[in-house]
């Protein structure tokens, strides 16, 4: 207890405003997401995709897989186009899998702590936000924080179950979450500081790819 | 430094400042109408927003508690300043002696205290990692809006800069391109040496005891990841109950600030890395500022203009904003919110920043969280300008017949001849504006005419 907070507290108690509003409800749920008639995943899809968009320049994709093998097939078509070589992986069960059916192209699986040389990362998303099109990803034991960020070319995996409607939803979720932090990242790091001039990528990745895995 | 108004004034002749300030301007107020557009519901947004904004501070103190329980839970370090000098010995103890600069993410709070400049003086090196606010320390200058720091820049400037302060080899055609990716390679080492990260915060929520932070670039990302320690400095009023409750702000903020449906990173910070965990840091210290905020929140006039989230929509919305730019204000938060947090947050000029408006409504217009900034602003003026014995109040001079009737005369007759006000002691302040002709027929003899009386 410093004397500077006591002072603090005290002041804002001494200002304190009568309260006179009311917390207010939540935003509706999923169904109020999208155009009338779109599915949360083709909404997710557009949304997604707009973030991908600078002028003619396109930096990354949104893809569905059916099974397991599709989902590798996709990945290894990412990487190949992207000219990775090394990569970090996420390592949760769906990354796995993935990773385990990557044809023999080269890539070469870098240690969590080799983030900064890893050409490109394959992570799983903890959550896809259809409201805004975002993906949540949480660090772990073996996913650093900075494998979303210093890695070039990410490709994230996402389960369909992890769709949520609402970014509160999605809030609502990481609040329950024990875990040292939590990004919502929607679209490659950019910047238009020069001139109002959209540049991609700014100081983190350049090329973001989704693949949906569908019925997981 | 110069008088307001002779910046003010130097700053309307600078054609080339008010041609880079367009093209902003009218670049980012076109891509927030876009979201609105697309947002059948923007006005319940809003509602929400600004209910929620206000709940908090009707709370303030009792969410702070609440915030400083659960971060310290988390394993933070939660510390209270008073003051700018608090603030940065606070920061500066924290800190030490790093063998490499300080990695530092975009932050007004911050910027408010010159803690950079600060820290510098005790020895301290910081690299500012946003692209702007680092062409703003490699120039030695200070940024002229609280979103985007150097839009009175051109490119050509930035890149002049990166040429002489860096030594950055960027080709003659000044490719806003080609000047961003350099500043990425040139700071990404800084980023990868750096023991201390630095970021400020959008929100803070209590029940999780959570620091928010949204960038576009990525950098608060890796300021707050690669470094073995962090340091957090916010303002008080930053505070909100719980994560869910930020829903709206975050999508206001975005779309109200550059045009965005999101920003490209939300960054939500509860703590120091767990075990097992490859990066993050070691420990995290929090810095809640007050520095006039609970002064403020005592103003019963004054005291909305707290729910402001910095998106800077009301001065890309202000007329003068969008002749002089933001540094003719001379102070960290120009424009409308600027002039009503001055008086409280330590601007050098005070009250004196509230002539620097028109009261035409735009700024209240489009603030997400609906502060009523006219309203404040004029809140700010009606106290800072003590009637002078002798002046009579603007209704009784209407109605009075000398000697405001002779002038209000001769400005008519002026009026007729030239078509626009040009008289006398409005002169100064008529040569920066396009009036209107004066009516032909006095105020008084229509309002009689209406059947309206002297009272």
């Amino acid at each position: 207890v410093t004397p500077a907070r006591e002072r603090i507290l005290r002041r804002l108690r001494e200002a304190s405003r009568e309260p006179g509003h009311e917390r207010p409800p939540a935003l509706s749920s999923v169904a109020g997401w999208g155009p009338p008639g779109a599915s949360p995943i083709e909404t997710f899809a557009e949304r997604f995709r707009h973030f991908l968009t600078v002028g003619d320049e396109t930096y990354g994709s949104f893809r569905t897989a059916r099974s397991i093998e599709e989902a590798a097939q996709s990945a290894a078509e990412v990487l190949r186009s992207a000219g990775a070589g090394s990569l970090v992986a996420h390592p949760s069960a769906l990354c796995v899998e993935v990773l385990d059916l990557l044809p023999e192209t080269g890539f070469s699986p870098a240690r969590a702590d080799r983030v900064a040389e890893a050409e490109a990362a394959l992570c799983e998303a903890d959550l896809l936000c259809v409201e805004t099109g975002s993906y949540l990803i949480r660090p772990c034991d073996g996913w650093a924080r900075a494998g979303s960020l210093l890695p070039p070319v990410q490709v994230v995996l996402g389960r369909e179950s992890a769709l949520v409607g609402s970014l509160g939803e999605a809030l609502q979720a990481v609040s329950g979450w024990n875990a040292s932090c939590c990004a919502v990242i929607s679209g490659p790091s950019r910047t238009a500081d020069v001139e109002k001039t959209l540049v991609v990528p700014a100081h983190g990745p350049r090329e973001l790819h989704l693949i949906l895995a569908l019925g997981r | 430094m110069r008088p307001l108004r002779a910046r003010m004034a130097c700053a309307v002749e600078n054609a080339d400042l008010r041609q880079r300030l367009d093209k902003a301007l009218t670049h980012t107020i076109a891509a927030r109408e876009d979201r609105v557009r697309e947002r059948a519901d923007w006005e319940a947004l809003r509602d929400a927003a600004a209910a929620r904004r206000r709940h908090a501070l009707e709370r303030l103190p009792d969410l702070l508690e609440e915030f400083e329980r659960n971060a310290t839970a988390s394993g933070a370090r939660v510390h209270y300043a008073q003051t700018a000098g608090e603030a940065t010995d606070l920061v500066a103890g924290f800190t030490g002696r790093p063998a490499a600069p300080l990695v530092k993410s975009k932050s007004m709070v911050t910027e408010e205290i010159g803690l950079r400049i600060a820290l510098a003086g005790a020895g301290i090196a910081v690299v500012e990692t946003d692209l702007g606010e680092y062409v703003i320390q490699l120039a030695n200058s200070t940024p002229s809006h609280i979103v985007a720091p150097v839009i009175h820049l051109s490119a050509g400037d930035i890149a002049r800069v990166f040429r002489s302060e860096l030594g950055l080899d960027i080709p003659e055609d000044n490719d806003p391109r080609t000047i961003s990716l350099a500043a990425r390679a040139h700071l990404r080492d800084a980023f990868l040496r750096a023991e201390v990260g630095m970021c400020g915060a959008n929100f803070l929520t209590a029940a999780e005891g959570a620091v928010v932070v949204c960038t576009n670039e990525g950098n608060a990302g890796l300021c707050t990841s690669l470094p073995r320690r962090l340091i957090v400095v916010a303002g008080i009023e930053k505070v909100m109950p719980d994560l869910a409750s930020l829903h709206e702000c975050l999508v206001l903020l975005a779309s109200s600030s550059t045009g965005q449906r999101q920003n490209c990173y939300l960054n939500i910070l509860r703590g120091p890395r767990a075990g097992g965990e490859p990066d993050g840091p070691d420990s995290v210290d929090i810095v809640l500022l007050d520095n006039g905020r609970s002064a403020l929140l005592g103003d019963d006039g004054l005291w909305e203009s707290l729910a402001c989230i910095r998106c800077g929509a009301c001065l890309n919305a202000c007329p003068v904003y969008g002749v002089t730019g933001g540094q003719a204000y001379g102070w960290v938060y120009p424009g409308p919110i600027g002039i009503v947090l001055s008086p409280f947050l330590g601007s050098p000029e005070g009250r004196a920043m509230a002539d620097a408006c028109t009261l035409c409504g735009a700024c209240g217009d489009v603030c997400p969280v609906r502060i009523d900034l006219p309203a404040c602003i004029s809140h700010v003026r009606a106290r800072g300008a003590p009637r002078l014995p002798g002046i009579p109040s603007a209704a009784a001079a209407a109605f009075s017949t000398s000697p405001f009737g002779l002038l209000a005369g001769l400005v008519r007759a002026r009026s007729r001849r030239q078509g626009r006000v040009r008289l006398g002691p409005a002169r100064a302040w008529s040569l920066g504006r396009e009036l209107p002709p004066c009516s032909g027929v006095p105020f008084r003899r229509l309002w009689r005419d209406e059947g309206g009386d002297d009272e």
